[in-house]
């Protein structure tokens, strides 16, 4: 018993080398790897960031393989190619019946006569647009392994991607052994710096720092939008003028763009695309607005415009004219 | 001996008094200073009044609707909205979910009808001043989501075709929507062989597609009056509203009157460091737009893909804005023909107004989070999303921050606004409309 458990820790200690070392050598067929302290899902030669959760027990802790509990886990795989996204994919988890344990490749499952009789959890090939996610709860402790398949778009081709896994490995006492020690250790510390004199003045410093800190200056947000001044971008004058001021918040309005050339010729046939965000949000517009009409006399039309939140925004206007693209960025502060 | 204690006594004492007085006083400047407050900056005023219920407009039309604003389509639509015969099982009307009680929600976390629905019941109470609604925004209009209920298996149960057979054969019904939208003609015959008591619009399936196109319209209209009433529930005066009245006016006594300084201090951080009106802004308490927060999956759910999805339903909708049985001009429909979607609404689910937040738990997309006190843990916390990016930052607020912007929260209730004639089943039809039966 005692050198089972150590000869697990031994393999164990094996394979976090063998998943540290670059991946691919490790899993030509395709299966699971870290990169970059990120766990990927290697699909022939597609790749996903893989995730599992168990939202229940371990809510927003990420797994990468073996998973702690026996209970409801939740597989992500976010597609890194875009082609995933199109590409019909069949997720099967059965019963490590390989007798290969971590080292179980496609070939091994391929070998298993009866794969439903081993299959506890089915999902049929499915194209599964922006995300693939998939829901499986555990009721067995014990070796697993999950088998991705592909279809390959033009060949039709299947592509296996297999990572075996561990559930159920969560034993012993977690971290509370650590969190006592910790206490342990800042009361006595406490009971010594007592002994020492050296409390009472620190206590009074923290308690100072504290009031100072709680008596902080909440920051004022500025008022509303000023004018926007013209842009010059490359050979172009450009000026964005919202229809309503000041700027609605939560309604869709529109605005105009003026693009005339430096002397103040008026251009009309100018391509324009407008985009934004919240370069502090790391968020775009809440809409995909565009330029729906010429007006004449240089002036565009923008419909769907709309900002749904205070702060300091960005519009930019790319625009195309007689071969040349031009981006004139604007900074709108609501 | 004696003598040196009866002079030394006054002495001790006096000192004593001395101390204490000293120590009570410094202990009762510490706690006035502690809890004073500054006063509320221009800017803060400003932004208060943009919360205030005051500065909501006017409810804007519904050009897709036609009816919206009809006094008679409003009372028919209360009728429908409290009638359990619009259900396969003659147990589920709208108000099973939407309790006028509990501001139109329910109190669970999914809502519970014939099955249990996938996300949690959204208030009515100003529904009709989001141009999106359901959590994921798959429908852009309140008559357009008025009939998804109605033919969800785990919601009503029921189907078009005998939605209109039953307005056929009430004869009041019948009455009141023929007033409105005209004849009303009788499918019952040419749906004789449908399948009985079937979900979804599958007893259409053997008419004609003209047929079919007439049914849908007339399943609109039920949509459309449904609509016209709750267009009728609109929020109350909160006692926040009250106190930002009060700060507009500078009516210091009557702001001390409404607030306590631990809730003056939660709005302060509500408008402020806690970022909570980034999404929580305007009047309602809301932007109506979408969001991924983080939220955990619920159990038993993969996590909710929101917004991305919510994007192509409504594109595809034939009760959109754009479609056959809308009243709108395509100019009328910039929010359906304007709209963003991508990976970056993926896992992002629309704002709930805070009005009455404290009276509507539980909270989040599927009721995952019981009390505010979680709700406000998890903003502070603002984890990584399952799926998706986490658009919120960690606030790292104090407990004691928290428990203020817990205080503030319960400011917000406010009955609707609404004549309690609207907030309750309709009186019965006049029996003298219903001609006696041979």
């Amino acid at each position: 018993m005692r050198s089972s458990v150590t000869r697990k820790t031994v393999w164990r200690a094996c394979l976090s080398l063998a998943l540290l070392w670059p991946g691919q050598l490790a899993w030509s067929h395709g299966g699971v790897y870290l990169e970059e302290d990120i766990c990927v899902i290697q699909i022939g030669y597609l790749k996903a960031h893989f995730t599992v959760f168990q939202p229940q027990t371990r809510r927003y802790q990420e797994y990468c393989e073996d998973l702690p509990d026996v209970t409801e886990s939740v597989f992500v795989l976010d597609y890194a190619h875009d082609e995933l996204s199109r590409t019909p994919l069949e997720f099967r988890i059965i019963r490590d019946v390989t007798g290969q344990g971590r080292f179980a490749r496609w070939r091994d499952v391929a070998k298993i006569d009866d794969l439903d009789a081993a299959t506890v959890f089915f999902k049929p090939a499915n194209v599964e647009p922006d995300v693939f996610m998939s829901l499986h709860e555990f009721d067995t402790p014990g070796d697993y392994i999950g088998i991705v398949t592909a279809t390959e778009p033009n060949s039709g081709e299947l592509i296996h991607a297999v990572f075996p896994f561990e559930v159920g490995f969560a034993v012993g006492l977690g971290y509370w052994p650590l969190v006592v020690l910790v206490l342990i250790l800042l009361q006595a510390n406490y009971w010594w710096l007592r002994r020492r004199g050296a409390a009472g003045p620190a206590a009074a410093i923290a308690v100072i720092a504290w009031l100072t800190a709680a008596g902080a200056v909440q920051p004022v947000r500025a008022e509303s939008a000023a004018p926007l001044p013209s842009q010059q971008v490359g050979s172009l004058n450009v000026t964005l003028q919202p229809e309503v001021v000041p700027i609605p918040m939560n309604r869709m309005h529109r605005w105009t763009v003026r693009v005339t050339r430096l002397q103040g010729e008026p251009v009309a046939d100018a391509v324009i695309t407008v985009a934004g965000g919240m370069p502090s949000h790391d968020h775009g517009l809440p809409t995909s607005p565009s330029v729906t009409h010429y007006l004449g006399d240089g002036e565009y039309l923008i419909e769907g415009m709309k900002f749904h939140m205070r702060g300091s925004w960005e519009v930019s206007l790319t625009i195309t004219q007689r071969g040349t693209t031009q981006v004139a960025t604007f900074q709108i502060a609501l | 001996m004696t003598g040196a204690e009866t002079t030394s006594t006054p002495g001790w004492s006096a000192a004593a008094i001395v101390v204490a007085l000293l120590g009570l006083g410094l202990g009762a400047w510490w706690l006035a200073e502690s809890s004073r407050q500054a006063p509320w900056s221009a800017a803060e005023r400003s932004t208060l009044e943009s919360l205030w219920l005051g500065s909501l407009p006017p409810l804007p039309a519904d050009p897709s609707n036609r009816f919206a604003d009809d006094p008679d389509a409003a009372a028919l639509g209360q009728r429908l909205f409290f009638d359990p015969r619009l259900s396969a099982n003659g147990e589920v009307a709208c108000a099973t979910c939407h309790q006028p009680a509990k501001y139109f929600t329910d109190g669970l976390a999914r809502g519970r009808a014939i099955g249990i629905s996938r996300r949690n019941t959204i208030s009515l109470v100003g529904a009709a001043y989001s141009p999106w609604l359901y959590w994921d925004g798959r429908k852009d209009s309140l008559w357009s989501q008025a009939l998804s209920p109605l033919e969800d298996p785990q919601e009503h149960g029921s189907n078009r075709v005998d939605l209109i057979t039953l307005v056929h054969a009430d004869r009041a019904y019948r009455s009141a929507y023929e007033r409105l939208f005209g004849p009303l003609q009788d499918f019952s015959g040419r749906i004789r062989f449908a399948p009985p008591g079937n979900a979804g619009a599958s007893p259409a399936a053997n008419l004609s597609a003209e047929d079919r196109q007439l049914v849908s319209r007339v399943f609109a209209n039920i949509g459309k009056s449904i609509a016209a009433y709750e267009r009728l529930l609109r929020p109350g005066v909160s006692r926040f509203d009250r106190y930002v009245e009060a700060v507009l006016a500078e009516d210091q006594p009557r702001q001390r009157q409404l607030f306590s300084p631990f809730e003056k201090a939660g709005l302060r951080l509500f408008i402020g460091k806690a970022n909570c009106t980034q999404c929580h802004n305007g009047p309602l308490l809301t932007n109506n737009e979408f969001h991924n927060t983080g939220v955990l999956s619920a159990a038993g759910q993969v996590p909710d893909k929101g917004r991305i999805d919510g994007v192509r339903i409504a594109r595809a909708d034939p009760f959109n804005c754009l479609g056959t049985y809308s009243d709108a001009a395509e100019a009328d429909c910039a929010e359906l023909m304007f709209t963003k979607t991508g990976i970056e609404v993926l896992g992002a689910l629309r704002t709930p107004s805070l009005r009455n937040v404290e009276q509507t738990a539980p909270y989040m997309h599927a009721g995952q989070l019981t009390t505010l006190a979680a709700v406000l843990a998890h903003y502070n916390e603002a984890p990584p999303a399952m799926i998706g990016h986490n658009e919120a930052k960690p606030l790292n607020l104090s407990r004691r921050e928290i428990k203020q912007l817990r205080a503030f929260l319960g400011t917000l209730n406010a009955a609707p606004a609404t004549e309690p004639r609207w907030l309750r089943p309709p009186e019965p039809w006049p029996l003298v409309e219903v001609p006696a039966q041979p």
